[in-house]
């Protein structure tokens, strides 16, 4: 399932709004999905990311959805440094 | 206009410390529309700025290692370093979180949509992001006197001037909470640039947010950004070296209680 990460907003800053926006994301879609199906993180249409939204958002997904993740490639600068910096890497 | 023209002007700017647009002409001896045009180039160059609105306008040059003469595009700084703070101008003020995030989110497609080049905005509106968000997660909700900070920015030519200012506990008091030994602002402020992990609301997993401003820095090609709480002020000429951070830390004369940024980032159109 391919998830549009702008559907959150457009400027994603902050830990509180990185860590609603996964729990949000759990509770209305992906728990809904079948337990093997992979989970496509698409942040094409964001214009502004920074760690910590992502950190937030990453790190609660990841409790329970760890190997299931995937980060789509992207070219904004800010996804691409925000990753870096996280220690988090897109699929090429 | 040639390229000795626009170091001689540089060099007469910089002489002088401020200039108008007048007593360039009047020096260099050619036309005014080239004086203008030659200005412009300098500003996207990021060599010069310029303050003050139509008929008061100066053109200051950007130096390394700025001292305390950086420009101020509004008396934001002088409100964060007073001793008591009133509510900065409403247009400004952001009390809560979510006015921050409100005033913050319209940012970027601002700049978007004046056809500025994408990249550039997504890393300087990212790095705003990160400072003013610190503003709220390092201090709410003890906040000392007024709670909240000062959001301010304005796009002059194709420079984005951007001033964010809290009158909190500053860095040095936020991470003295997690690590006692230290004394002095400078050195607190040189932990929060460099060291990974290291912040004020430990034991959570944070300590990234201005490590990662400083990689921005490091990406941007032209413009200047300033970061100060209490006496010691980050000041830099980008693109940042950011093998020398602590060089581009100086002593204030003016000290605050809690932070202040001044970005001043020069962004190319899309192409």
């Amino acid at each position: 399932m391919r998830v549009d990460i702008s559907t959150f907003g457009t400027s994603l800053v902050s830990r509180p709004l990185g860590r609603e926006a996964a729990l949000a994301l759990m509770a209305n879609v992906l728990r809904a999905i079948p337990l093997e199906e992979m989970v496509e993180l698409d942040f094409g249409k964001v214009l502004v990311l920074t760690p910590s939204w992502t950190d937030e958002f990453l790190r609660t997904l990841r409790e329970q959805y760890s190997r299931r993740l995937k980060i789509l490639p992207s070219d904004n600068s800010s996804v691409r440094l925000t990753l870096e910096t996280i220690g988090e890497e897109m699929e090429k | 206009m040639k390229t000795d023209t626009g170091n001689k002007i540089l060099a007469y700017i910089k002489e002088k410390g401020e200039a108008s647009a007048k007593d360039i002409i009047n020096f260099s001896g050619v036309s005014p529309q080239a004086v203008f045009r030659q200005l412009k180039k300098m500003q996207i160059k990021g060599q010069i700025f310029k303050v003050g609105k139509p008929p008061k306008v100066g053109y200051h040059v950007y130096v390394k290692n700025m001292t305390n003469q950086l420009p101020l595009i509004s008396n934001a700084f002088n409100w964060a370093s007073a001793i008591t703070h009133s509510e900065p101008p409403a247009d400004f003020y952001c009390p809560s979180s979510d006015v921050w995030q409100g005033r913050f989110s319209r940012l970027a497609p601002t700049l978007i949509k004046k056809n500025f080049d994408p990249n550039v905005v997504a890393l300087v509106v990212s790095a705003i992001g990160e400072v003013g968000d610190n503003c709220f997660a390092h201090n709410a909700p003890g906040w000392i006197d007024t709670r909240g900070c000062w959001f301010e920015y304005e796009i002059n030519d194709s420079t984005l001037r951007c001033v964010i200012a809290d009158c909190g506990r500053g860095i040095l008091a936020s991470l003295r909470a997690v690590r006692p030994s230290l004394n002095l602002a400078r050195e607190a402020l040189l932990t929060a640039l460099t060291e990974r992990g290291v912040t004020g609301r430990a034991p959570e997993a944070r300590g990234n947010g201005l490590k990662f401003v400083m990689s921005v820095m490091g990406q941007l090609t032209h413009g200047s950004f300033s970061l100060q709480s209490g006496d010691a002020r980050f000041a830099c000429v980008l693109p940042l070296d950011q093998t020398k951070i602590s060089e581009y830390i100086i002593q204030s004369l003016q000290p605050i209680r809690g932070t202040y940024s001044e970005f001043i980032i020069p962004i190319p159109y899309a192409s």
